[in-house]
């Protein structure tokens, strides 16, 4: 649970690692995206109502000119002098002729004098204010008919000396403004409309044009109509941009505008496809990002599971080596200090163990020297009296054999009391001159020397590099010595080897005391270092030497344990601290 | 700017008595230049005024067509003074309210808008002809000039390789002073007067062409666009001496690397001087929000700003006070300058006398030629006047 607790915060570090700065750079992308290309989309729509606004006040500027310079022709022959009825009428039929051949979108004309008389064309259109008398000529309201928008030219016909001789009404056929929009290349959904002063429909890009439908009220077109020059507008999902017509030279004074509609979702259309692949690319970029991040957690959490499990293990004193955890970096540098770690708790568990062990012995040790020391006196009055009274006793005496196993029996008890005696010297001695292990066994191989040669076994002692260890010369040489003379016991006529090896962390040693004997059972393994427990014959063994030996051994900090050899037979092996363990 | 800016916005939502629930924004038609159009859009921010602008050339002929249609009326106008007695005349107007009449108004801003007898409009600035030059170009020996013949001596002693000493616009209400100067002047419907009967017009004309062949005067701008070409010439030295109106002056003002402190102007004698108005239509749907705009626009504290800003001659005595220098300036050179005949006549005059000029100036008519044609025109217009 803590492991897959750790993996999913850090696959949740990782996802707001990437989640963050993936949400920050596409928030600020979108924005500016969005920004962007909306100033370039209205930029560009200008820029495209510009171009029409143009065309229409190009088309109507050389209308105009060309009318005003037929005016200012006409209006000169008119004053010329000596110039007749008949043929100002021929040269006003040829001009009106011309003209209509001349200008496609000059649908009529008509011209009245001075005082406002017809003089050519016919009949005024609606809504011509000759009174207007604006010098230049001017574009009238747009006026809507069947046969579609039209509106008026109002040219005034002025002599070379400026004199107003008539004006020249021509109506402009607007079917040509609808065709430039119908032809202009809009984006989807884009929709041009032109509209006059009153906001009636002049062309439209997306069809025939209305008669007279006002468009009043748009929002747009109000916009359009009260601006000085150009803007755009944003509202209910329709962006539009507007242009002012009355800048443009033909039309000044005339309040129409164009206006360019288009829903938002076309005209930013590439934005949401920007926004949609930003997203998209996002989303993949997170997931891998989190698959990446739970694999990289999973690869950094396992060891530390591994390191968690093996913790508690540990902690459950199971401290024997495990297979090893390995990880990258610091966790397998972990990994390797926890091995140690486990390794020194075992060692110090088994200290730990030993010497409550040898603390339980010491108190048996105090009172059996207690019991001996009482005992030793009072036996050694009845062998004394008992060897006495043997001595008084003749040979054929029928209580010589009586008296005689009472004195066997005493000495044997003797022995057993110098036994615990033994053991209680042991239980007092100072362990705290460390030792040689190679000097001690090369002086207890020379102790030993006879009764090896009367057992006909031989020792091989390897302790030539062995470091030093926090055990007392005498102990470690009683140490020996039980051990050596049990393999000799065992062993007669067999091999007997002292070496040592070094453990784990280097901070003891283990010697070893190997025989090729029987070896030990395995069902007494656990009891051989009792006191009283012994294998040899009735009457061969006190039972007490292993006793000792493990005795000694925890009084050093050490440990003793008893094994199978390689190829048969019993290793005893000895654990002793190291006075100055090598790194 | 936002004094004025709450000014009007107060105003525009002021309650006069009159509990109405608005039907709309007022509509303001307006013949404001660019920068002019610019400013008033500034001042108004988001107040709810719908802008129109008309230019000025075909202002009065579109604007009386829509007052007389009555559709789609607009609900406050800016005209220019010598529109005022057509419109009025023809029951057009809305009488201002009283307290408007009681507003310290310049009196010749007063006279530009009063007609028969009675405020008929709101003056929102007076202008004029006066000469401008270059604050930092060296005044001409003797300047200012005291009569026309001074002018034409010290135009001609600046002239010189690309360098034209007078800037003059190829339209009749530039020839004004020089029919003054020589005894003539244009018709006052009022007197029944021609005022270029005499030889005096045809000479008038014609020395006022000859500045134009003596290379005098800078050629003569295409129509529609004089002030933005007067102003580049102006800007680079072309011209020495410009006659032109405060109108010109925000033009001038961009091309130059001073602003309106880079002008410096002096009287123009027997120039005309003239004026705008605000006024509010008969057909009007908002006449009461339209005259508290008219109000707030007029205000000694907006013209101050104004002036300020654009240049423009305020036309009350508070805003003069508090206005900037070259404003004070103009008005000072506008002293001596006469308003036109005011008259239903005096706007149309122009459109016979303007193409007479340029037809002289432009070479294609003599001065006698042109004059007589103006005079039949004006003649028959005196005869249909009223």
């Amino acid at each position: 649970m803590k492991g897959r607790s750790l993996t999913v915060r850090v696959v949740l570090v990782l996802a707001l690692a990437a989640l963050i700065p993936t949400l920050a750079i596409g928030a600020l992308a979108f924005a500016r995206t969005r920004a962007d290309l909306e100033r370039e989309v209205v930029r560009g729509h200008l820029a495209l109502i510009r171009a029409l606004g143009a065309l229409l006040d190009a088309t109507l500027q050389d209308a105009r000119r060309t009318v005003e310079l037929a005016a200012a022709t006409w209006a000169d022959g008119r004053t010329q002098a000596g110039a007749t009825d008949d043929a100002d009428a021929r040269a006003t039929g040829r001009l009106l002729a011309r003209l209509d051949r001349d200008v496609p979108v000059i649908a009529r004309v008509v011209i009245v004098d001075g005082a406002g008389a017809p003089v050519a064309g016919g009949a005024l259109p609606a809504g011509v204010n000759l009174q207007a008398r604006s010098y230049g000529g001017y574009v009238g309201d747009a006026s809507f008919s069947d046969a579609g928008p039209q509106v008026p030219l109002v040219v005034q016909a002025r002599s070379r000396t400026g004199e107003l001789v008539g004006t020249f009404v021509a109506e402009i056929d607007l079917a040509f403004v609808a065709e430039a929009l119908r032809g202009a290349r809009l984006g989807p959904g884009a929709t041009v409309v032109v509209v006059d002063g009153q906001g009636a429909t002049v062309a439209r890009s997306d069809g025939p044009t209305p008669v007279g439908q006002s468009l009043r009220g748009e929002p747009a077109v109000d916009r359009a109509l009260g601006a000085a020059a150009e803007g755009h507008l944003s509202q209910r999902g329709q962006l539009a941009v507007y242009r002012s017509l009355s800048s443009y030279q033909s039309l000044r004074g005339v309040p129409w505008a164009i206006v360019l509609a288009q829903p938002e979702r076309d005209a930013y259309a590439v934005a949401a496809a920007t926004r949609r692949l930003t997203l998209m690319v996002a989303v993949i970029a997170l997931a891998l990002a989190l698959a990446l991040g739970a694999w990289l957690a999973a690869r950094l959490t396992r060891p530390l599971g591994a390191l968690a499990a093996r913790a508690d293990a540990i902690a459950r004193g199971e401290t024997t080596p495990s297979p090893p955890i390995t990880g990258p970096g610091e966790i397998g540098h972990l990994a390797a200090r926890l091995e140690e770690m486990a390794g020194r708790v075992g060692e110090r568990a088994e200290l730990q163990a030993a010497l409550a062990r040898g603390d339980r012995l010491a108190s048996v040790g105090v009172m059996s020297a207690q019991v001996a020391h009482e005992i030793n006196n009072p036996l050694t009055t009845v062998l004394g009296y008992a060897a006495l009274l043997v001595e008084d006793k003749p040979a054929d005496h029928p209580d010589r054999a009586g008296l005689e196993l009472i004195a066997d029996e005493a000495t044997r008890m003797k022995q057993i009391v110098a036994g615990l005696l033994g053991y209680a010297r042991a239980d007092t001695a100072d362990g705290s001159e460390p030792s040689s292990p190679a000097a001690v066994a090369r002086h207890v191989a020379a102790l030993l020397a006879p009764a090896l040669r009367r057992a006909q076994v031989t020792l091989d002692v390897e302790l030539a590099d062995a470091p030093r260890v926090a055990f007392d010369s005498h102990a470690l040489q009683q140490v020996l010595v039980n051990l050596v003379t049990n393999a000799l016991h065992a062993a007669p006529g067999g091999h007997v080897a002292i070496t040592w090896a070094r453990l784990p962390g280097g901070h003891a040693i283990a010697l070893d005391v190997t025989d090729d004997g029987p070896g030990i059972p395995a069902g007494e393994r656990a009891r051989i270092f009792d006191p009283f427990v012994t294998s040899k014959p009735a009457g061969a063994g006190t039972g007490l030497g292993l006793a000792v030996v493990r005795h000694l051994v925890a009084r050093a900090g050490g440990t003793i344990a008893v094994h199978d050899a390689v190829g048969g037979g019993a290793r005893f092996r000895v654990t002793a601290p190291i006075v100055a363990p090598d790194a | 700017m936002r004094v004025e800016l709450l000014i009007v916005a107060i105003a525009l939502v002021a309650c006069d008595g009159d509990r109405r629930a608005p039907v709309g924004p007022v509509r303001f038609v307006h013949t404001f230049s660019p920068p002019e159009a610019a400013a008033l859009a500034d001042l108004l921010g988001g107040a709810e005024v719908e802008l129109t602008l008309l230019p000025f050339s075909r202002g009065e002929a579109v604007l009386g067509a829509a007052l007389r249609r009555a559709a789609d009326c607009p609900d406050l106008i800016r005209i220019d003074a010598t529109w005022l007695p057509a419109l009025a005349d023809a029951g057009l107007l809305r009488p201002p309210p009283p307290e408007l009449a009681e507003r310290d108004w310049l009196p010749e801003a007063a006279a530009l808008a009063t007609w028969r007898g009675a405020l008929a409009a709101a003056p929102m600035s007076l202008d004029g002809l006066v000469l401008v030059r270059s604050a930092s170009e060296p005044a001409p020996d003797g300047w200012p000039p005291g009569d026309l013949d001074a002018l034409e001596a010290m135009s001609r002693a600046a002239s010189g390789p690309g360098r034209f000493g007078l800037g003059l616009r190829a339209d009749g209400y530039w020839l004004v002073p020089f029919l003054r100067a020589r005894g003539a002047d244009v018709a006052d419907g009022a007197r029944h007067t021609l005022g270029i009967d005499g030889p005096a017009a045809e000479a008038a004309l014609a020395e006022m062409a000859a500045l134009y062949t003596d290379g005098v005067a800078a050629p003569a701008p295409a129509p529609g666009v004089e002030a933005e070409r007067e102003a580049e010439r102006f800007a680079r030295g072309a011209i020495a001496i410009l006659a032109t109106g405060p109108w010109a002056f925000p033009d001038l003002a961009s091309m130059g690397a001073d602003g309106l402190t880079g002008l410096t102007v002096d009287a123009w004698p027997g120039a005309p001087r003239g004026g705008q108005l605000l006024a509010v239509p008969a057909c009007a749907r908002e006449p009461v929000r339209a005259w508290q705009l008219a109000t707030s626009l007029t205000s000694p504290a907006t013209q101050a700003a104004w002036s300020r800003r654009l240049g423009t001659v305020p036309t009350t005595a508070r805003g003069l006070a508090e206005a900037g220098p070259l404003a004070r300036a103009t008005y000072t050179a506008l002293a001596g300058a006469r308003p036109l005949p005011q008259h239903p006549l005096s706007a149309a005059l122009f459109d016979d006398l303007t193409p007479a000029v340029a037809a002289v100036v432009a070479g294609d008519a003599t001065a006698g030629e042109a004059i007589a044609g103006v005079r039949r025109a004006w003649t028959r217009a005196l005869e249909a006047a009223p």
